[in-house]
């Protein structure tokens, strides 16, 4: 496009009648063209701003914008997988490994495993001991760690490594 | 909105028909769980959806939060995508109305804020004659000034498709809008610069235009 078919087009670009290729292309032109910028400014004051030349992106925040979206898409896929997606599996997990977590506590437990299973439901039975308390942690994106420990009893603990890519 | 038509800038210089089917191939292998794919989309994208949603709210840092938001939002609703429109004006739909809600949610607080930075701008203006306003920041700043004259459709319909060369039917579809709405919005945007920018910053105007 040359300079002087812009003072034609230029009425026709503000009343909104050229086609998208001619307004693009007096748009393009007003950007790079000090002289026709200013014939534009000239016409109408707000095409200072369609005039502009527009800057470029800075790279870098682009780049971490990039690794931020990931990362919280991974997440979110994460969050489904345990959740959202199969509720029922997560629950069963929750409860075997609640199971496992409670045999394994009462086994490692002072006195507890095959000795008498009578003398330590008599213990039960004088001083009931609370639940075990259940800890999930993260640990890096691609594991979680669950804890299973005696409240009073710290070194009876029972700690699971899982892998959510498994899907439990 | 036009089915499987382009009309973003960013990849100016590129075969946008090209760019079209790399789109959908992209979100295609998102959908099928790839993230390079959608990394690539966020990278070809943000930086265009940010020029928009910075001049839409007239903040630059704020923007980048909800360009994040957006490619999120999009992400979830890949499902939802229809791959006969273009992956771009969808997101800028998005991003639009993110930036319209934030806009709507604003505080007289940050409302004082922006009084007060358009206090330091005055008195730090160079006040150059408009020919020499290349410089893309300094007119970004006088938009951010002047941009709260206008309603969130004004100032939406007036960056998509002014700023951003969205046509009409893009911007209709990017707003809910029919297209009439959208000249209408565009036309009434551009006369309060006018004024605005007339009664403000005189003298960022030609000398003939000055009063």
């Amino acid at each position: 496009m040359r300079c002087t078919d812009i003072p034609d087009l230029l009425d026709a670009y503000l009343a909104d009648s050229l086609d998208e290729p001619h307004r693009d292309a007096v748009r393009s032109h007003l950007r790079a063209c000090e002289r026709c910028r200013e014939a534009a400014v000239h016409a109408d004051p707000s095409l200072l701003f369609v005039a502009a030349p527009p800057g470029e992106p800075d790279p870098v925040r682009v780049e971490d914008t990039a690794r931020a979206v990931i990362a919280q898409i991974r997440q979110q896929r994460m969050q489904r997988r345990l959740g959202h997606r199969r509720p029922w599996l997560a629950a069963a997990a929750a409860v075997v490994l609640s199971l496992i977590a409670v045999a394994g506590w009462r086994l490692m437990a002072p006195g507890g495993g095959s000795k008498s299973a009578a003398v330590t439901d008599a213990r039960v039975a004088e001083a009931p001991s609370p639940p075990p308390r259940i800890e999930v942690d993260m640990a890096g994106e691609g594991v979680r760690v669950y804890q299973y420990a005696d409240q009073q009893d710290a070194d009876t603990a029972v700690t699971f490594i899982v892998n959510p890519q498994l899907e439990l | 909105m036009t089915p499987g038509k382009l009309c973003v800038l960013p990849v100016a210089g590129e075969d946008r028909a090209a760019v079209a089917m790399d789109d959908r191939e992209a979100v295609r292998a998102a959908r099928a769980g790839d993230d390079e794919a959608f990394a690539t989309l966020v990278r070809r994208y943000s930086g265009g959806l940010h020029r928009a949603i910075a001049r839409i709210l007239a903040d630059d840092t704020e923007a980048w939060d909800v360009v994040q938001m957006a490619f999120v939002r999009a992400w979830q609703g890949l499902d939802r995508y229809d791959e006969r429109w273009s992956f771009s004006t969808w997101l800028y739909r998005i991003g639009t109305n993110l930036a319209i809600d934030l806009l709507r949610s604003r505080t007289s607080r940050e409302k004082a804020h922006r009084a007060g930075a358009e206090h330091r701008f005055r008195v730090v203006g160079s006040s150059p004659p408009a020919s020499e306003l290349a410089d893309h920041r300094e007119v970004d700043r006088l938009f951010d000034e002047l941009v709260g004259c206008l309603t969130p459709q004004q100032r939406s319909a007036f960056v998509l498709r002014e700023l951003q060369g969205l046509d009409t039917a893009d911007v209709a579809q990017a707003l809910g809008c029919s297209a009439t709405t959208v000249r209408n919005h565009v036309f009434q945007a551009r006369k309060l610069l006018r004024e605005e920018l007339a009664r403000r910053f005189p003298e960022y105007l030609p000398p003939s235009r000055r009063a």
